[in-house]
């Protein structure tokens, strides 16, 4: 447990990726900012529902983490894949759904998968080459839209959430 | 490095967390995680032949229950976290409700539970 706001953690590997898990949030976690010194970019993203952050450091720099309290987590830190590609998504291959916005989804290899991967709103597909990987991750979409819309009298608000999202990016086609 | 057979994760999310199943679309097996009629949270297994869920799509279904990190799922296929356990874990991350009867877990106080790796207690005094 963290009381007050702390600096969790501080990154300066070269290359590498850190995520920040929050599994609990006992009254609302408040991860306020990430410095970045140094130069390169750094990207923070956020799933849907589920506060963690992510972010990649750039060669030679380092960044911070705060949190407020009260919160718990775990801090983990991995190698950054070579094999990452990302691939600008138009289209959902679909009859009767299109897509309200290019999506841009990073493709890795995972042991003996292809994962394709939206981590902004935790979507993804995965499939055993990149152009199954990202069919799966696209026909996904369109069959978790039904699913919870199927489902929408019942759902958490986790759930509520992410339909909306869902939503907003697989359009009906008229 | 968590991997685990997608025959058995499909297995245990249907049998031992009680998820409704839909098999019914083209590419994928949905599980719902409902408790009390509500559907808490839900993931996803591609059909087709059996196969290797590695370290990272783990965390991404892991993530999508909303039971935190990999080593949560891992621990429900292992068996080392129980069903009530999980719908404590992933109330507190969906904010839902407790289910009337349900066991208040306070998941923070169940360290083995909710976080991958735990630190070791030192030697308690006699």
């Amino acid at each position: 447990m963290i009381s007050t706001e702390t600096n969790i953690g501080r990154i300066a590997n070269h290359g590498s990726r850190a995520s920040f898990s929050l599994p609990f949030v006992v009254s609302g976690a408040n991860v306020r900012e990430a410095n970045v010194r140094g130069e390169g970019s750094f990207m923070s993203v956020a799933s849907s529902g589920w506060p963690f952050q992510q972010a990649e450091t750039p060669a030679w720099s380092t960044f911070d983490f705060y949190v407020g309290s009260p919160v718990s987590g775990t801090w983990i830190v991995e190698q950054l894949n070579d094999l990452d590609s990302i691939w600008y998504l138009t289209d959902l291959d679909s009859q009767n759904y299109r897509l309200g916005e290019v999506l841009t989804v990073a493709v890795e290899k995972s042991g003996d998968q292809f994962i394709a991967s939206e981590p902004r709103r935790g979507w993804f597909g995965y499939g055993d080459s990149e152009d199954r990987a990202i069919g799966n991750f696209a026909s996904g979409l369109v069959e978790e839209l039904e699913g919870l819309s199927a489902r929408e009298g019942q759902l958490s608000q986790h759930l509520r959430e992410e339909l909306a999202q869902l939503r907003s990016v697989v359009i009906p086609r008229r | 490095m968590a991997s685990l057979e997608s025959d058995k994760v499909d297995a245990i999310l249907e049998r031992k967390l009680g998820c409704e199943v839909d098999r019914k679309t083209r590419d994928h097996n949905y599980f719902y995680v409902k408790e009390n009629e509500v559907f808490l949270s839900k993931t996803k297994i591609s059909k087709g032949p059996k196969h290797t869920l590695d370290n990272t799509l783990v965390m991404l279904m892991a993530r999508q229950l909303q039971l935190g990190v990999a080593g949560n799922l891992v621990k429900l296929v292992n068996c080392n976290l129980n069903k009530d356990e999980c719908l404590a874990i992933i109330r507190a991350s969906s904010g839902a409700k407790p289910a009337a009867g349900a066991a208040q877990v306070a998941p923070a106080a169940k360290p083995g539970a909710s976080q991958p790796y735990s630190k070791p207690r030192s030697p308690q005094k006699k």
